[in-house]
C-alpha cells in the first residue's frame, strides 16, 4: 500500500504522524544517503552516526519540504551536506574524498597490484579537484544515481550536469597526465 | 570562441552520457572513449558498498528512538507491561507507527514481542509459507548479527534460540532453497562469531551447528537419501485428530510448529 504512494505522498502522511509512512521513505533512501556519506567519511561508524542524524532532522524538518520539482531524496541530501559541514567542524580528521573511497574499493583492487596503484593514483588527483567536480563524480560515478536524479541533487539542469562530469572527467584525466 | 568550446563540450558531455549508459564503450569515440574509459574503472573500484541489513536495522532504531514521539521504549523492569501496552495499541489499530518501530526491534527490546505478534498475524494470512518462514529465518539471522554487533551479548542467546526454531521449522518445508540460504546463514555466522567474545561463542555455536544441520537435511533430501518434510509418522502429536483430506495438507501443519514459530490460524478439521 505505502509502497506505491509517491514521496510527496508520504511527506504528507508523515506530517500527519504516520511513521509508517516515513519509514517507507527510510526504506526508499537510506541506502543512497548511506553511501554518499560513505564516499565523504572514512569510517563507517561516523556514517552510521551521520545518517540517523540526516534522517532524524529530515523528519523534524518535514514542515519546510515543499515538492515542486524538488524530490525528497534531494532534501535529504541538502541535510546530509549540512550535517557534513558540521560533522567536519568537530575537531577530528577528516577525510577526503581520496581516503574515504578506500572504503569503496576493498578486495577488488587487492589482488591486482598494477591495477591498485592506479587507483591509487586516480584517489590523490580526484583529491585535488573542485567540490563541484568531486561532487558530479561522487553522484553519477560512485552513487551511479541517473543524470536527472544528480542534478536535482545538484541543484542543476540536466544538460549542466552532463557538461559538469565531463568537465570533471577530462580535469581529473588532465591531474593524472600531469602525476605521471 | 568560447560559445564553440562549449558548444563542442557540450556535444562530448552527451556522447559521454550516451556511453556511461551502454554497457561496452564504443572504440570509434576517440577522446571521449578514454573519458569514459576512466569513469568505469572509478565506477569499479571506488563505489562505496550498500549497508549491511544490521547497519539499516541499527540506523532505524537510532531514527526512531530519537523522534519525539514516545514509542521508543525503555528497557528494564518495565519492559513487558509496555510491551504489552503498544501491542493492545497495534490491536486496536490506533498507532500506525508501532508496526514500523517494530520492525526494527531487537530480542530483549520492549517492542520485540509486538514484532513477533505481527509476524503472527502475516503467518495467518499467508498463502505462503516457505516464503514466510524464509524471510523470518534471514530475519532471525539479522537479529544475532544486529545483537552482536551492538555487543548486546546477554540477548544473544535468545536470538539464537529464536533462529534454532525457524531453522528447524525452515528445513521441514517443501518448496524453499533452505540449501542456498543455510550456506549464506553460515558465513555470516561465521563471520559473526570470528569478532564476538569468548562467552557469546556456546550460543553462536549452537546457531552454526543448527544451520549447518539444517543444510544437510535439505541436502540429503535433494539428493534423496532423507526423509520427505514432515512425512507420516514424522509427527505423531500433530496426526493425532486430524482428518483432513490428503489435497487440503500444505506442507506445514499447524500442529508441527515447534516453539518460537507463530502459530497460524488455520481451521481445524471436525472429526
Amino acid at each position: 500500500m505505502l509502497e506505491s504512494l509517491r514521496d510527496a505522498e508520504l511527506v504528507e502522511r508523515a506530517r500527519r504522524g504516520e511513521a509508517e509512512a516515513y519509514g517507507e521513505l527510510y526504506r526508499r533512501y537510506f541506502d543512497p544517503i548511506f553511501r554518499y556519506l560513505r564516499t565523504r567519511v572514512a569510517d563507517e561508524g561516523d556514517a552510521e552516526d551521520l545518517a540517523a542524524t540526516v534522517f532524524l532532522r529530515a523528519y523534524q524538518s518535514l514542515g519546510r519540504y515543499r515538492e515542486r520539482g524538488w524530490p525528497f531524496s534531494a532534501f535529504l541530501y541538502q541535510i546530509a551536506r549540512h550535517a557534513l559541514v558540521d560533522h567536519y567542524r568537530r575537531p577530528r580528521d577528516e577525510a577526503d574524498l581520496a581516503e574515504a573511497e578506500r572504503i569503496g574499493s576493498g578486495e577488488r583492487i587487492e589482488d591486482d597490484v598494477g591495477r591498485r596503484e592506479t587507483v591509487a593514483r586516480i584517489r590523490k588527483a580526484l583529491a585535488g579537484l573542485t567540490p563541484d567536480y568531486q561532487e558530479v563524480i561522487r553522484l553519477r560515478l560512485l552513487l551511479d544515481l541517473p543524470t536527472e536524479t544528480a542534478a536535482q541533487w545538484m541543484g542543476r539542469s540536466e544538460g549542466a550536469l552532463r557538461v559538469l562530469l565531463y568537465r570533471a572527467l577530462e580535469a581529473l584525466r588532465k591531474r593524472l597526465g600531469e602525476g605521471r | 570562441m568560447r560559445f564553440g568550446r562549449t558548444d563542442r563540450e557540450r556535444e562530448r558531455a552527451e556522447d559521454l552520457e550516451r556511453l556511461l549508459a551502454d554497457s561496452g564503450f564504443d572504440a570509434r569515440q576517440g577522446e571521449v572513449r578514454r573519458v569514459a574509459e576512466l569513469a568505469d574503472v572509478m565506477r569499479r573500484n571506488l563505489a562505496p558498498p550498500s549497508p549491511t541489513a544490521a547497519v539499516v536495522r541499527r540506523v532505524r532504531a537510532r531514527v526512531w528512538e530519537g523522534l519525539p514521539r514516545a514509542t521508543a521504549a525503555p528497557r528494564g523492569a518495565l519492559r513487558p507491561a509496555y510491551a504489552l501496552a503498544v501491542l493492545a495499541l497495534v490491536v486496536l489499530g490506533s498507532v500506525t507507527g508501532v508496526a514500523f518501530v517494530a520492525e526494527a526491534a531487537l530480542p530483549g527490546d520492549a517492542l520485540y514481542p509486538v514484532k513477533r505478534g505481527l509476524e503472527q498475524a502475516q503467518v495467518a494470512l499467508s498463502s505462503d509459507d516457505a516464503a514466510l518462514a524464509a524471510a523470518f529465518a534471514d530475519r532471525r539471522l539479522e537479529e544475532i548479527e544486529a545483537l552482536t554487533s551492538l555487543e548486546r551479548w546477554d540477548d544473544v542467546g535468545a536470538a539464537v534460540d529464536s533462529y534454532e526454531a525457524i531453522i528447524e521449522e525452515l528445513a521441514g518445508l517443501e518448496g524453499t532453497s533452505v540449501e542456498g540460504q543455510l550456506e549464506s546463514h553460515l558465513e555470516v555466522l561465521e563471520r559473526v562469531r570470528r569478532q564476538a567474545p569468548e562467552a557469546a561463542l556456546p550460543g553462536l555455536d549452537r546457531a552454526i551447528e543448527r544451520a549447518k544441520l539444517g543444510r544437510d537435511e535439505a541436502r540429503e533430501r535433494r539428493e534423496g537419501k532423507g526423509p520427505p518434510p514432515h512425512a507420516p509418522g514424522q509427527d505423531k502429536k500433530e496426526d493425532e485428530g486430524s482428518e483432513a483430506p490428503e489435497a487440503s495438507r500444505t506442507p506445514r501443519r499447524p500442529g508441527s510448529l515447534p516453539p518460537g514459530w507463530p502459530k497460524k490460524l488455520t481451521p481445524t478439521a471436525t472429526p
